[in-house]
């Protein structure tokens, strides 16, 4: 138990409870706070023809009161004059000057719903002060003095005459007698009531002339209801005076003394929501969408001594609070990634790739980005493709495959036009690079045909965006990490834990799971953390990817490896290098830092020029060079740097293996973990490996008894065989030839390059015997599926008995 | 190591259910908090709210809001009858419970025989009794002891915070109201007392919080209330325009309470964006509101006093003073005020009116006394007594009244090293800034004066005093055009003003602009008909412009405005001998000295007239008495010498005696150096003569 504690996860999950506990303790208020905000964004563009004159356009803007709140709000409106002309009937905006450009307002809409109490025993006063005078006149279209309206009420008019009562009957009548109606412009109260059909100005009219006529103060609320939509239609409603209270009805939606959260008030009275210059063609359009918020995001001030909102900062700093929530997840985001490729084990383009995809989804939209990714993924694909055709290099080729994207992304916006919400940019600015990127990924595993490990990486990147996606746009952890972001230490805490963690993943259950049985099988997590980590030097781990070197040490071991016959590392001795092959009649082309056997070229045969592969190909000179330039180039480098071609003399598989398997150069890999041979294995080539003895890319692995070098069991794909897929030769009891030379070798090669988990690949020329071919500093674990046998607890003893 | 062969710790299934576990809980309560819609809001609107538009019934003060017990509460009485209540109060109030635990109070006489839920019940209304015979903290003992159950309902929890309120226990009372809120969050009393009471603890900032809280869930005259003690937090924290936007909204709600009014006077005040007109005309409608409260009136005339408009102030501390009668505060403000506007007899009165004054008033009302009735050293040592009191309770009027003292007395040393902090005072900050101009004027720090003048001319230029001191200094600084502006600009203000006028037409006549200074005389006489000085300056001015007739005409009327005024007959005198009218000058002369026979100028005059007339006789014989009544008089002693042995006169016109200083006539004056000089000088020595004047001009009039 103390030696749990003695880890710095712990210390760290025990400092950030710590905080959060005291935070909690000293705040409790900053829990209630948590919650989400129903906001809309509102958002009202105007369009205008000016000709050549000079306009003038009014319309108003919402403002803030005790119901609703206006929360940063942008105005775009070019060149216009903009006037803000606040009354007390509203707020107006008034454009004047010249301008072909559409006008832009938008903002942030908080509203509550509002409902009032009215006690019935109230009666209607009698007297009101001056200032409510006005809203008892008739006008034009309230024509309270009409004897049709006073006509009207003797029909509808309460038992008993108290004002919750009287407002109720013309509420009920206007409500309920008169039927809604799409009508145009406006309608009056007589009309209103010859008709019974109406708009809700024409309700509210008449609910207004009916209650002015019952001596209570009424008026008229223009607004618009928010739902998300676009729409053109504004509202009305109307608000009696009760005590003191303009109490709100909305005889259209029945809405008895109560207003909805969803209802923005923008005038008082009867105005014209827009007044604009004649003859310029004026539109209008609301673009309103409803959604949730964290509140910690957009409210910082009504925290009583709130210590800390780390959304605040972000805002000072003029981040917008979707973008601040999105940078607060980050860490938490990548815990996730994290944790699906360490202990889940799920395979995607890039390591961090779906956290930056995700983060651009939350602004255009989930599917909308989900298709932009696909979109680009598919647009670099086909890139590379067609570059690679034409044998582009590879720089040059990731250049132009991010210039086709960025047309891509021109066109797009071209067809979407100006409705494309200002944050589709944000799509473009950063994972369009590190798609193109992935594109290479992309395109070698289609070269190599791999397209079950494709369709594996793309589905993991779905899912991870996916699941990215949800927690970006969690309301509860974005306001959870701005308010308490003492939590990035408990994300810390658990990523150390994953660090340190060295289970098996849930996708090597899948991969081990005929072999996981006895419970020793060794995962990559436990591979990296127990045996490259801590036994490997990270120098000599270097030492092993560069093939040139390591033969040279092992050269001085005495341990025999295959000659270097040249080798080129720049393009200004190619010319020369390519010329000098033509010396030879067959002979290996390879990548000094090469992994998976890419990029090695194999020449059986010199036919007077041209070159003859071992699949039967033909391949001229200038073919050759431009293999080599590749390889010069880095293209098949582990790290993607400039490299070295060299090449090495063809070897000739011994006849005690070439019998089994003739088509291209058979292996051996021992694994040996501090002088100890852990577990080896025979790697035979097949149609589907193309020659390479890669059990990734389709070679047999066979079992070796590391006693008597006798072949036990075979793999090939995850499946057990009798023989050779191709050939059909009979391929487990075939003894090893020179196995104990082998062993023996392979020994020598450790004591060259100390690593201590070492995996060294040896091959048998006819002539030459057992040779080393490269060493390996992280040697895979599938061997543990070829021997049907994990090799963990071997490990662990070769590993404590130094 | 003897670890365990393989994958020790949690394994990957193990960590993934954990996963998921956290994903589940986090789902479901995203799914709920998605699901919000934001809080709404219910409002009452109920009966008992309706005063809101009556006139205002004065009691609304900020007091706490205890409401009216509702009839259910009467209703459910029971077995329980108000003599159990009243005996059990008998039995507690000579108990000390505070130590007992409940059951041991349930043990009591009066409560044996009811069941634990009414016993509990009574004590209640036992508790509700001692709150209102005042016994605050055995009522909030006495509900403390209360089960939670019973505690936590509405009316207990809410007269236990209230009793904790009114017993001075903030912390606890605070906690209570949190409580009582969170369990009751519409219970409108709770709300808007919570607020008052963090008010009270000076917690402005939680007191905004507590009260928007209360915006929302109060009606009628408490939302009025909430919104009035909103703003004042506001204001409490300087945030004046948050202050003023509340305090309009409480009016919107309640327009007939003169607190809010003044409230927002006073926020308005604080607002550079509000006219002087603006926030006087708020200061007047919280006046006219409450009819009977002095508060209004006495801020509304110290926001005059501090606008340096004192003869508006004068009327505003009258109305204040008809409405309180005897508080102090009042009547020391009014002594100022008429001290600050130069009418030292008023002040002097008002301060010798007060009753009942403190020990720190006391010493105030001493200085005031003193300085109005210019006994300037006993002021002096009153200042001294005070500067040792090592707390004072109006230091800033005292501080203002001192630097009037210094200015009087020309203190260079005292406006040297003056404490330039009173300058930002609310009330006595411009006028403490006028007095100072003037206190530089008087110590000829002319540049730095005009400095400090024009700021207080800029910054109110509604003033009247503000130009009239900066077009003084303008004048003095060779600015003529921009001083005769500001000077006419005070006129314009105030062309009542006896004192804007006369000084605007002082000046005028100092630039030899006469015509002017009689037009702005006339108009002055207009108002003032009865103003002597100003009459005899008409008559300077015109005798300046040659018009004798009209000089001749305004000096007898100067007279014979007041028989006792002999200056004006002296002028005149002197008038008629220069213009040669002999004889009409000794009429006058003789009608003079029958009523004061120690005239000396006059009998100089005389004596030079007869000696000019060549009637020695007289002028000898008018020589001794001369030498009679002051021994030293030079110019009898030279006409003596001279004519003693008749010899030829000589001394005609050798010598005009102006005697300039109208207010310093019983004095003697050094003639005998100005006797060298010409005629010419009239103007200065006429300055010369105005510089005391003018600071006891000050004094005059408004």
């Amino acid at each position: 138990m103390l030696k749990n504690l003695n880890r710095p996860s712990v210390w760290f999950a025990l400092l950030g409870l710590t905080l959060l506990a005291l935070h909690f303790w000293w705040q409790p208020s900053h829990v209630k706070q948590l919650g989400a905000e129903l906001l809309h964004r509102y958002s009202l563009t105007m369009t205008f023809d000016a000709g050549n004159e000079d306009i003038v356009n009014r319309t108003y803007l919402p403002l803030t009161n005790d119901r609703q709140e206006v929360i940063n709000e942008s105005l775009q409106s070019g060149t216009l004059e903009f006037t803000n002309d606040e009354s007390l009937v509203g707020r107006q905006g008034i454009w004047t000057g010249f301008s072909t450009t559409p006008i832009r307002y938008n903002a942030i809409i908080s509203s509550r719903e509002q409902k009032y109490d009215i006690d019935p025993e109230l009666d209607i006063p009698t007297d009101y002060p001056p200032h409510l005078k006005r809203w008892l006149e008739p006008t034009d279209v309230i024509q309270v003095n009409d004897p049709r309206i006073l006509e009207l009420w003797m029909n509808i008019q309460p038992k008993e005459r108290k004002l919750l009562s009287t407002l109720r009957a013309i509420h009920d009548y206007t409500y309920n007698e008169i039927e809604g109606a799409p009508f145009k412009g406006t309608t009056d109260a007589i009309t209103t009531m010859i008709l019974k059909r109406a708009s809700c100005n024409g309700k509210s009219r008449l609910f207004v002339a009916l209650a002015r006529l019952n001596g209570i103060p009424t008026r008229l609320v223009g607004g618009v209801i928010l739902e998300t939509s676009k729409k053109k239609t504004s509202h009305q409603w109307v608000e009696a005076y009760v005590q003191g209270h303009w109490v709100p009805f909305d005889p259209l939606n029945g809405y008895f003394a109560q207003i909805p959260h969803h209802y923005l008030e923008l005038y008082i009275d009867d105005q014209a929501l827009f007044s604009h210059t004649r003859n310029i063609n004026f539109d209008y359009i609301f673009d309103i969408k409803r959604e949730h918020i964290a509140a910690p995001l957009l409210r910082f001030d009504n925290d009583e001594g709130a210590f800390f909102n780390a959304a605040s900062l972000l805002a000072k700093l003029g981040i917008e609070n979707k973008t601040a929530g999105i940078f607060l997840l980050f860490p938490f985001v990548a815990l996730l990634i994290s944790f699906a490729r360490n202990v889940f084990g799920i395979k995607t383009f890039g390591i961090f790739m779906p956290m930056l995809v995700s983060a651009a989804c939350v602004y255009t939209g989930f599917w909308m980005g989900l298709i932009g990714f696909i979109g680009v993924l598919l647009t670099a694909w086909l890139g590379q493709m067609y570059f690679d055709k034409h044998k582009l290099l590879k720089i040059p080729r990731l250049a132009a495959i991010i210039t086709l994207n960025t047309i891509l992304f021109i066109g797009i916006f071209m067809v979407l036009g100006e409705q494309t919400p200002l944050q589709m940019g944000m799509m473009t600015l950063f994972p369009v690079v590190i798609i193109s990127f992935i594109a290479e990924r992309l395109s070698n595993m289609t070269q190599d045909n791999n397209w079950g490990e494709l369709f594996i990486t793309s589905m993991g990147s779905i899912v991870m965006i996916t699941v990215c996606y949800l927690a970006f746009s969690s309301i509860t952890l974005q306001s959870f990490f701005a308010l308490f972001p003492e939590t990035l230490l408990l994300v810390m805490a658990a990523q150390i834990f994953i660090g340190q963690w060295t289970g098996l993943r849930i996708s090597e259950y899948m991969r081990f799971k005929g072999i996981n049985k006895q419970n020793n099988t060794l995962g990559i997590n436990q591979r990296n953390r127990d045996y490259v980590y801590r036994l490997n030097e990270r120098k000599l781990l270097q030492l092993a990817i560069d093939k040139i070197e390591t033969k040279k040490v092992l050269l001085q071991h005495g341990v025999p490896v295959p000659q270097t016959l040249d080798m080129c590392d720049s393009f200004r001795n190619l010319d020369e290098f390519v010329e000098h092959l033509r010396d030879f009649n067959s002979f290996v082309v390879k990548p000094n830092r090469g992994s998976q056997g890419n990029g090695i070229l194999v020449i059986v045969k010199n036919d007077e020029g041209t070159f003859v592969t071992t699949s039967g190909k033909r391949l001229s000179l200038v073919d050759i060079r431009y293999h080599v330039s590749e390889i010069i180039t880095g293209n098949f480098a582990q790290d993607g740097q400039p490299d070295t071609a060299y090449i090495e003399p063809l070897l000739i598989e011994h006849h005690g293996i070439s019998k089994i398997a003739n088509l291209g150069l058979s292996d051996i890999r021992v694994i040996l973990c501090n002088q100890k041979i852990i577990s080896c294995m025979l790697r035979v080539p097949t149609k589907l490996s193309d020659g390479k003895a890669n059990l990734h890319q389709g070679a047999i692995g066979l079992s070796v008894d590391v006693e008597t070098g006798i072949t036990t069991k075979c793999s090939f794909k995850g499946k057990e065989l009798k023989a050779h897929p191709d050939t059909g030769y009979d391929i487990v009891g075939v003894q090893v030839p020179f196995w104990n030379k082998i062993k023996q070798i392979a020994e020598n090669s450790q004591k060259a390059i100390p690593l201590g988990y070492i995996g060294v690949d040896i091959c048998i020329d006819e002539k030459l015997g057992p040779m080393v071919l490269e060493v390996n500093g992280r040697p895979g674990l599938e061997i543990q599926n070829v021997q049907h046998k994990g090799f963990s607890g071997e490990m662990e003893t070769a590993r404590d008995n130094t | 190591m003897t670890t365990p062969k393989y994958n020790k710790g949690l394994s990957a299934p193990a960590l993934c259910a954990i996963a998921l576990l956290l994903t589940i809980g986090l789902v479901i309560i995203e799914r709920n908090e998605r699901e919000v819609i934001n809080d709404g809001t219910l409002i009452q609107i109920d009966v008992d709210d309706g005063s809101s538009e009556s006139v205002d019934s004065g009691s609304d003060d900020d007091e706490f809001d205890i409401p009216a017990p509702s009839p259910e509460d009467q209703a459910e009485q029971g077995d329980i009858t108000e003599d159990v209540v009243k005996e059990t109060v008998l039995a507690l109030s000579d108990m000390d419970f505070s130590k007992k635990v409940l059951w041991r109070i349930h043990r009591i006489d009066p409560l044996k025989g009811f069941s634990e839920g009414d016993k509990n019940k009574i004590l209640f209304k036992a508790a509700l009794q001692f709150f209102s015979n005042g016994d605050y903290e055995k009522t909030h003992t006495l509900i403390g002891k209360l089960p939670r159950s019973m505690r936590h309902q509405e009316r207990p929890g809410f007269y236990y915070a209230l009793a904790l309120t009114k017993d001075n226990k903030t912390e606890r009372a605070i906690r209570a109201y949190q409580g009582q809120l969170e369990r009751f969050p519409h219970h409108q009393a709770s709300a808007i007392n919570y607020g008052l009471l963090l008010n009270d603890a000076k917690e402005y900032e939680k007191a905004v919080k507590a009260f928007k809280y209360a915006i929302n869930t109060t009606s009628g005259r408490r939302k009025a209330k909430s919104y009035r003690n909103l703003g004042e937090a506001y204001y409490k924290l300087g945030k004046y325009e948050e202050a003023a936007k509340r305090f309009s909204k409480s009016i919107e709600y309640q327009p007939t309470n003169s607190t809010t009014w003044l409230s927002l006077a006073e926020a308005q005040q604080e607002i550079p964006k509000f006219s002087q007109e603006e926030v006087l005309e708020t200061y007047r409608k919280s006046v006219s509101l409450a009819p009977n409260r002095y508060k209004p009136a006495l801020k509304r005339a110290n926001y005059l006093f501090s606008q340096l408009m004192f003869a508006k102030a004068e009327e505003g501390y009258k109305e204040a003073r008809k409405r309180s009668s005897g508080i102090v505060e009042t009547a020391l403000m009014q002594s100022i005020n008429y001290l600050a506007a130069g009418n030292l007899e008023r002040a002097d009165k008002i301060a010798s009116g007060i009753k009942q004054p403190n020990n720190d008033e006391e010493q105030l009302i001493e200085l005031i006394k003193a300085l109005s009735d210019e006994e300037y050293d006993k002021a002096e040592d009153i200042a001294k007594d005070i500067d040792k009191e090592k707390k004072f309770d109006n230091e800033e009027l005292y501080q203002y009244l001192r630097l009037k003292l210094a200015v009087t007395q020309k203190d260079k040393k005292y406006l040297d090293k003056l404490n330039k902090g009173i300058f930002e005072h609310p009330v006595v900050g411009w006028p403490s800034q006028l007095e100072y101009a003037r206190g530089l004027l008087l110590t000829e720090a002319y540049q730095e004066a005009q400095a400090v003048a024009e700021t207080i001319a800029e910054k109110l230029p509604n003033s009247a005093e503000a130009h009239l001191i900066n077009g003084q200094l303008q004048l003095h600084n060779g600015e003529q055009v921009a001083g005769f502006n500001s000077l006419k600009h005070a006129f314009n203000i105030y062309p009542e003003s006896r004192r804007v006028a006369f000084i605007y037409a002082k000046e005028n006549f100092k630039f030899e602009r006469y015509q002017e200074a009689i037009n702005i005389i006339n108009k002055l006489l207009e108002n003032h008909s009865k103003d002597i000085e100003a009459l005899e300056l008409k008559a300077q001015a015109h005798h300046a412009i040659g018009q004798n007739d009209l000089a001749r005409a305004a000096y007898t009327e100067a007279f014979e405005l007041d028989e006792k005024n002999l200056h004006s007959a002296f002028a005149l005198a002197k008038l008629e001998s220069d213009l040669g009218n002999k004889q009409e000058s000794l009429v006058i002369l003789k009608d003079l000295l029958d009523r004061d026979s120690s005239y000396i100028d006059a009998r100089e005059l005389r004596a030079k007239i007869h000696c000019a007339a060549r009637e020695y006789d007289e002028c000898i014989n008018e020589s001794k008495k001369l030498l009679a009544l002051d021994k030293d008089n030079e110019v009898a002693k030279k006409l003596v010498e001279k004519h003693a042995d008749k010899v030829d006169s000589k001394a005609s016109d050798k010598k005009s005696p102006q005697n300039s200083s109208e207010d310093d006539t019983e004095e003697e004056q050094p003639d005998s150096q100005s006797s060298d000089k010409e005629s010419d000088d009239k103007p200065n020595s006429e300055d010369d003569a105005q510089k005391p004047k003018k600071s006891d001009g000050d004094k005059k009039d408004d």
